[in-house]
């Protein structure tokens, strides 16, 4: 039962994928990269806090820092994207585990701990703005457009598809994988309560660090891929609050803690959006009415249910199991 | 010197504007542990009222004005139960679900404004606000307005809060809920009577703001950034606290807007945020409610 509803979950989300794939549509490839996208900023966040219960509120820094590193190095020194995202990826891990260290040292949690790394994200957000060498307040962009895929560049969206799509696989097989070994074990008893796990004796601080890091480095890539799929990045672009608060309400809408929650949560609200953007039609307030519905359908989970969208199929069973 | 001195005063001018909007919040925050993340789009609902309401009267006269300020509050006081009603069964849910729902709301909020009033700003005609000099500092009238509200409010809040009843029963279902319900306190009412003060004082707030401001559906959402940096600043929860971090966040962006260049400030300010969170997690005061 158990798996079997986990591959039903998959064989739906493949099933789109795979249409949009073979669709030939420039907006349908369009939205179901972005879905994808969002689903993997969200499985990145629901390894922190999902799993290992850090309620972080700074993955926007881990977006901006992917994304900056790849074009900066492929513009200065010609180093392909592939390898400029892993660059990033170093950075990304450094960054997350300064800032998580002084905030978990100090006994920051929940909104407390979400304000400060909150904070730190709009210090990178107000130091960009300054930077002329990384393009200001307007941002850098490809200097080059070079179609390979030595350079990550392609001329149609669906080799873009097929990348997105591989790496959000990828970070939800590692969830799964670790889920049951020794670092998901300790990560969750943590999140069940730190005390009992620091007195069984997990160390508390390195696992917590790792969950950081570990989010730090899948997000850090998803902005490298962004940066290549979008030609370019601004710091208002992908530091805004929306952006942060965007990857947590997809995860928690699917189902925060699941290995499909951020991927549900994503499919589902594009598309409900597509839905109220086809009842609207050719209204002018498409956009508005749009954000209403998202809106209202955040409060309507958060106010009967909870446990997110995945929760509706297996409401007793403990959140990492299906 | 003068510089400085103006600077200065436009400093604790803003600290002022800042304490007026995040009062509110930190209240809420003492006696329900939610942090709302629609603080400021309930400004902007109180800014649109007091729009619409001052443009509706015509000409501005003073009883016209106490006028405006009375419907302001009464419609706030309105915004506010139905968003007591709103958060009442989330109370004790964990954290996510209090910014998943404040979330929700301030998206709906924006979205209705939009769909209802367009995105255009809207200003007042600022008409017969006049610019006053104190020596060689020069203020706008409704600047003094706003310093002289926030000198009022806090000393009737302060009052309130330390020798009244509701006060002692405030403070009391801050510290437990539990406990001050054992000892025969409405709990439920006293939350009520706060987040409908809290909405009040945004009413206030807006009406004392708007002809130096606009009306616009995201107008409230820089006023939610930096009443997060006030309260935590301050320490959650704490109202003194609040006020004296909205004159730091107010004096830090007014220096660093004139001695700094390009967007120190911003950096000063959401330094400031993080630094107080790693060395005083408690606050500046060290009173505030850490959960």
């Amino acid at each position: 039962m158990k798996l079997g509803f986990r591959y039903g979950v998959g064989a739906v989300i493949l099933a789109v994928v795979v249409a949009a794939y073979f669709s030939g549509s420039v907006r349908w490839t369009q939205l179901v990269i972005n879905g994808l996208w969002f689903a993997l900023l969200g499985a990145a966040w629901n390894i922190q806090a999902g799993i290992a219960g850090v309620l972080g509120l700074g993955n926007a820094l881990f977006i901006a820092v992917g994304a900056y590193t790849s074009i900066y190095f492929y513009n200065t020194y010609g180093i392909s994207p592939w390898i400029g995202m892993w660059i990033g990826a170093g950075i990304s891990m450094v960054i997350g585990v300064l800032v998580a260290l002084p905030c978990l040292r100090a006994g920051l949690r929940g909104i407390t701990y979400v304000f400060a790394t909150f904070a730190s994200s709009q210090i990178l957000l107000f130091w960009l703005l300054d930077q002329r060498w990384l393009g200001g307040a307007g941002g850098i962009r490809l200097e080059r457009i070079d179609h390979s895929p030595i350079n990550f560049r392609f001329t149609t969206n669906e080799p873009y598809l097929l990348l997105i799509s591989a790496m959000l696989a990828a970070v939800m097989f590692f969830t799964i994988f670790i889920q049951d070994r020794r670092w998901g074990l300790y990560m969750r008893a943590i999140r069940e309560n730190e005390k009992s796990a620091a007195m069984s004796g997990i160390p508390v601080l390195r696992y917590q660090l790792i969950a950081v890091a570990l989010s730090a480095l899948f997000t850090s890539i998803a902005g490298s891929f962004y940066a290549q799929f979008q030609m370019s990045v601004s710091p208002s672009a992908v530091l805004s609050l929306t952006m942060a608060l965007n990857t947590i309400i997809f995860t928690v809408v699917g189902g925060i803690g699941f290995v499909f929650g951020p991927v549900v949560g994503a499919f589902g609200l594009i598309a409900l959006s597509e839905i109220a953007l086809h009842l609207s039609g050719t209204s002018a307030d498409f956009a508005s009415i749009r954000m209403l519905i998202y809106g209202a359908s955040i409060i309507a989970i958060a106010l009967f249910l909870p446990g997110g969208l995945m929760s509706l199929f297996d409401p007793r069973r403990s959140k990492d199991e299906s | 010197m003068d510089l400085f001195l103006q600077v200065t005063v436009d400093g604790l001018v803003t600290g002022a504007v800042y304490a007026l909007v995040a009062v509110g919040m930190t209240l809420m925050f003492g006696v329900m542990r939610i942090i709302n993340f629609a603080h400021g789009d309930l400004l902007m609902v109180g800014l649109y009222a007091t729009f619409f309401l001052t443009t509706g009267m015509g000409e501005a006269t003073i009883s016209s004005q106490v006028l405006v300020a009375i419907l302001v509050v009464a419609i706030m006081t309105a915004v506010g139960l139905a968003l007591y009603g709103a958060l009442r069964p989330i109370i004790d849910e964990p954290e996510l679900s209090h910014v998943m729902l404040t979330v929700g709301i301030s998206i709906v909020l924006q979205s209705t404004a939009q769909l209802m009033f367009t995105a255009t700003p809207m200003w007042l005609n600022a008409g017969n606000w006049k610019v006053v000099n104190i020596g060689p500092v020069s203020l706008e009238q409704r600047h003094l307005l706003a310093l002289v509200m926030i000198i009022v409010i806090t000393a009737v809040m302060y009052f309130t809060i330390s020798r009244t009843k509701y006060g002692r029963q405030l403070r009391a279902v801050s510290e437990n809920r539990e406990m001050a319900g054992l000892v025969g306190i409405d709990s439920r009412a006293v939350i009520m009577a706060a987040v409908v003060l809290s909405t009040v004082l945004l009413g206030i707030a807006a009406f004392v703001m708007l002809p130096l401001t606009y009306a616009s559906p995201t107008v409230g959402i820089p006023y939610t950034l930096l009443v997060f940096v006030v309260v935590v600043v301050g320490g959650l929860g704490d109202m003194v606290g609040a006020l004296v971090g909205a004159i730091l966040v107010g004096l830090t962006q007014a220096y660093g807007n004139t001695y700094l260049s390009g967007n120190w400030s911003g950096i000063l300010v959401y330094g400031m945020l993080f630094a107080v969170l790693i060395v005083r997690p408690r606050g500046i005061l060290g009173r505030g409610r850490v959960i």
